[in-house]
């Protein structure tokens, strides 16, 4: 099958900072893609790469196996909700949606006749005649997403889609997102720096870091096989354990991770510590402890909540503890 | 410069008060210390432009009256100020003495006490812009002719008729004289189409440039048309007028001495000439404001006005006529009879001096075309139609 | 224990805590003196203008009537009146829209992609020539534009003087140089007038978010119709803005057509003539409520055409 999306060694130089840096990346058909790092990372560079905002200082990318590398974005078939949304404000919210069909040349009632269609999937029937400033943020975002989906790419790539989303108004759009891309079948990419939203959204992420991709695999893979002390600390919220801690715990000389909801309270674990913060969370508590010089993070039972200054002793199942190729 | 006062504003209601004289004054006491003048820009000079140019501070050391000058751009600005009053005198143009004297702003001079008046030029003694029924309403202080200015390269010999700047014609060096003469832009300009048409067309019975009746006016206009197509640019600022004949190749023009001055000065081919026809003209006068608080340093200064060589550096100075005629010939200042004879010293009789045209004129009440109309024709006129 | 309150020490402190507890007072203090200047010095002498305009000149002795009339806004429709709004207008409409293109490109450089030394070096050149006088920046033209000018001198020198001469013969709009004619008038007017429409085109344009012509692009759109349905649309206040400034400062000056040009009065001309020499007061009144007439017509086609929808 040939990949959505693929990157052989394409860099991005901006003078003598490398942003992208000779990254390979293979991006499936139907895949619900991630781009998960902090800012400054390369990801957003590497959408833009992709939309074609930005050229490649080197290397080749291919979509859908043709080569796009010296391809003006409007000459590209895929489409990108930006972060800002946006949206043109000197037109409603039908002619935003349209607007990709209009550029092509088509009949103003066929057009609006399938931007109904598209605000119609994203739940906005009626909001056709409005202005976008007269539209919440959520409104907003459903709005930019029925315009990036009117011209029907087969990749869809969405900057921090939530970014600018409530806690509450997030979690909806997440599942909305995720069974959108289900029903239309195509290519989703999108880059957070939020780790929580690549795990839950996304089919397959790659961590970038410093213009490379650290690691590339399931959410599973990554948030249990971190490969590096990076991946580990910005996937979840990994315990990082230096070699000689590691080797006390009975692993070799090698960095280590563990995973704060892997620690548990016991009479004998080889864990000991004195505790010296306490953070309610309602689901739990989140418990830091120090022990040889060493802060560690366990997740306990809300019913579980040692005093600061006491001694805490935690254990863990073998299997928690992963052993990383950094020494 | 003359340009403002030749244009003066004033629509005059020539019901002059042919009723009693108003009170003047009798005899001459001590200076009041000092004396408040209205005057255009360069009329009195007291060497700060040009240390040779002094006729004020001799005058303060030996009369005791310092000279306060207040200087004002147009001849409305001077009547404005003359009714706000403050000041004892102001040298007023032909447009707005007339004003000034039905406004009773201005009284009439004793001339008994001016001792110098006898040596005025007799030519200006009973001027109609400053007498009215026999009562003189000041005393002269400068005159001068709008010149004929030419291109000397072009012209070997002087240019004798006006028709160079108004028909159509070949100029003496071959060429077209279209876009290469400048007219005047102002109204007072019909004065001088009407003075042309005087000599050129005398079945239309014109006996004063500044008084048109209906058709008299309207033959003036259509010479103007035809002056239109031969004008580029009108000019109304002196020195851009000097730019023009250098830069914009201009050679013949109405003007004045001052930039024919100008050009000479600066080496450039220019002479001027009073045409046969004549020519219209401006001249001033130093004005006696009603209520002046200073009437006797006033009059010392009316009388130092007559002196000669005031007169005469004040011509040089500002390219004019004395109006003590001795002062171009008796060495008392820098002008010389070649001078004033250049500045039109001797075609004082081919001068119509500058009057604002009334409806009311000799040809009868409401017979002439009274001046705000000239102003908007002649927007017309320049503006194509 | 220190107390939670600090004394009260000087009339600052005072006037402070009065401003903070009512705030209308402060901003009532600070907008009292503009709003009295505008009202009683601009709107009173508006009112006054607008009262002279309605009187009329008596025309067998040339004296103020202070009557209500209309027969002096009558006599702005005679050719002669006529011909010079119509001059001025149709100056107006073309030093706007010149001044329209040739700032379009340069503000646009300046809004996207001039950084750092080259935005100060562009607003440097922007305002350079916004502190000379601006006298003697229309003297320089003259002598630019003059027949043995500059310009002419830079013509023959390169062998485009018939391009200048072919300009000169255009019915109309030429003359015997380029500083005698419609075409210099017009020029000298956009080069004095163009920092005006450059500065808001460019904030305007500064104000479009680079996302929304990259979502232009990214829905299929080309250059140029990004340029036509997102960028022009969006910038078009700035352009209105713009626009305001060089349409009605063309409407009202009177100094360019005095020095450059054919002497064909503008209605600046007009009513500098009209009300200092001959003392026809209301007509000059009448035609200074042209411009402001024009003003307010423009601003509502502006508006019902939607160039004040995106602000």
């Amino acid at each position: 099958m040939i990949p959505a999306v693929e990157f052989q060694s394409v860099s991005r130089h901006f003078g003598a900072t490398r942003a992208v840096d000779a990254v390979d990346l293979t991006i499936a058909e139907g895949a619900f893609f991630a781009m998960l790092g902090p800012s400054g990372s390369g990801k957003t560079t590497c959408l833009r790469l992709i939309s074609g905002f930005e050229q490649p200082t080197s290397g080749t990318i291919r979509i859908f196996g043709a080569d796009v590398s010296n391809t003006a974005p409007h000459l590209r078939h895929v489409n990108t909700v930006f972060q800002d949304y946006a949206l043109f404000p000197h037109m409603t919210v039908r002619d935003n949606v349209a607007y990709g069909l209009m550029v092509k040349g088509m009949g103003r009632a066929q057009r609006y006749a399938k931007a109904e269609e598209m605000l119609a999937l994203v739940h906005l029937d009626s909001y056709g005649n409005r202005k976008p400033a007269q539209l919440s943020g959520g409104q907003r975002q459903r709005v930019a997403l029925a315009r990036a989906l009117v011209n029907e790419p087969r990749v869809l790539l969405l900057d921090e889609p939530l970014g600018a989303l409530d806690l509450k108004l997030r979690e909806a759009m997440q599942d909305e997102l995720k069974s959108l891309q289900r029903r239309l079948g195509i290519t989703f990419v999108f880059v957070t720096h939020d780790q929580s939203e690549a795990l839950s959204m996304a089919d397959s992420l790659a961590v970038f870091n410093d213009g490379r991709i650290a690691q590339i695999g399931t959410p599973a893979e990554i948030y249990a096989h971190p490969k590096t002390r990076f991946v580990a600390d910005f996937v979840g919220s990994s315990n990082l354990l230096p070699p000689a801690l590691t080797q006390s715990l009975g692993g070799p000389a090698r960095w280590s991770s563990l995973r704060p909801e892997a620690l548990h309270p016991s009479g004998t674990g080889p864990i000991t510590g004195t505790v010296t913060a306490l953070r309610y969370l309602g689901s739990g508590n989140r418990v830091t402890l120090t022990t040889q010089g060493q802060t560690i993070a366990a997740l306990l039972p809300a019913t579980d909540a040692p005093e600061i200054g006491s001694t805490l002793t935690l254990t863990f199942a073998p299997t928690a503890l992963h052993v990383m190729d950094e020494a | 410069m003359n340009s403002v006062k030749l244009m003066g504003t004033a629509i005059l209601s020539l019901a002059l008060a042919t009723g009693p004289v108003l009170a003047q004054v009798t005899a001459l006491g001590a200076g009041e210390g000092e004396v408040d003048i209205v005057a255009w820009p360069g009329y009195v000079e007291r060497g700060e432009s040009d240390a040779a140019y002094d006729w004020v501070t001799a005058f303060e050391k030996d009369s005791g009256c310092a000279v306060k000058i207040k200087t004002a751009n147009t001849s409305d600005e001077m009547v404005s100020l003359m009714n706000e009053g403050g000041f004892d005198l102001v040298t007023a143009s032909g447009d707005a003495s007339l004003r000034l004297v039905a406004g009773k702003r201005v009284q009439p001079i004793n001339t008994d006490l001016i001792p110098s008046w006898g040596k005025l030029d007799p030519r200006l003694k009973d001027g109609s812009w400053f007498t009215v029924a026999g009562v003189h309403y000041g005393v002269p202080y400068q005159w001068g002719p709008n010149v004929l200015m030419y291109n000397t390269d072009v012209f070997k010999t002087p240019p004798t008729s006006w028709n160079v700047v108004f028909e159509k014609m070949d100029l003496p060096d071959g060429k077209s004289n279209e876009g290469r003469v400048q007219a005047y832009d102002g109204p007072i300009h019909i004065a001088d189409a009407a003075l042309y048409l005087m000599t050129h067309k005398p079945e239309l019975k014109i006996t004063s440039p500044y008084e048109l009746n209906e058709d008299q006016y309207k033959a003036a206009l259509d010479l103007l048309r035809v002056q239109r197509t031969l004008v580029g640019r009108y000019w109304h600022d002196a020195m851009i007028q000097v730019d023009d004949f250098k830069n914009e190749g201009v050679v013949a023009s109405g003007s004045w001495p001052f930039q024919v001055g100008m050009l000479v000065a600066d080496k450039q081919p220019v002479a001027s000439t009073i045409p046969s026809e004549g020519a219209t003209g401006w001249a001033d006068t130093t004005m006696l404001a009603t209520d002046a608080a200073h009437p006797n340093c006033a009059y010392k200064w009316m009388e130092h006005t007559l002196n000669s060589n005031l007169q005469s550096d004040l011509s040089v100075w500002f390219g004019s006529n004395p109006v003590v005629a001795e002062a171009c010939t008796d060495k008392s200042g820098m002008q010389t009879k070649e001078g004033c004879t250049a500045n039109g010293m001797d075609d004082f009789a081919k001068i119509h001096f500058w009057t604002t045209p009334t409806a009311n004129c000799a040809q009868g009440d409401g017979a002439c075309v009274p001046y705000y109309r000239w102003v908007s024709d002649y927007i017309g006129v320049i503006g194509g139609r | 224990m220190t107390s939670a309150v600090r004394p009260t020490r000087t009339l600052a402190d005072r006037l402070t805590t009065i401003f903070w507890r009512k705030p209308g007072l402060l901003l009532l203090l600070l907008i009292t003196p503009p709003l009295l200047w505008l009202g009683v010095v601009y709107l009173g002498s508006l009112a006054a203008l607008l009262l002279q305009s309605f009187y009329s000149i008596d025309e067998f002795s040339g004296l103020v009537v202070r009557e209500f009339t209309l027969k002096t806004y009558a006599e702005l429709l005679r050719p002669s009146n006529y011909d010079v709004i119509l001059r001025t207008l149709a100056m107006a409409i073309a030093v706007t829209a010149a001044s329209a293109i040739a700032a379009f490109p340069i503000a646009y450089y300046a809004a996207r992609y001039a950084r750092g030394r080259w935005k100060a070096a562009f607003y440097l050149g922007i305002m350079l020539p916004l502190w000379s006088s601006y006298l003697v920046k229309v003297y320089a033209w003259k002598l630019i534009l003059a027949k043995e000018g500059i310009l002419t001198w830079a013509a023959t020198a390169t062998h485009t003087g018939w391009l200048i001469d072919a300009a000169l013969q255009l019915p109309g709009i030429g003359g015997n140089s380029l500083s005698t004619s419609y075409i210099g008038t017009f020029l000298v007017f956009t080069y004095v007038w163009l920092p005006y429409m450059i500065l808001p085109m460019q904030a305007s344009l500064e104000r479009v978010p680079t996302t929304m012509l990259e979502a232009s692009a990214d829905l299929g759109a080309t250059a140029a119709q990004t340029f036509r349905t997102v960028t022009l649309p969006l910038a078009l206040p700035g352009i209105i803005a713009g626009s305001i400034f060089t349409f009605s400062l063309t409407l009202g000056d009177y100094i360019i057509p005095s020095i450059i040009g054919t002497s064909a009065s503008f209605i600046g001309m007009a009513v500098y003539q009209l009300q200092g020499t001959a003392g026809n007061v209301p007509l000059a009144a009448a035609f200074a409520v042209v411009p402001i007439v024009i003003m307010l017509i423009y601003l509502t086609l502006a508006r019902k055409a939607g160039a004040f929808d995106a602000l």
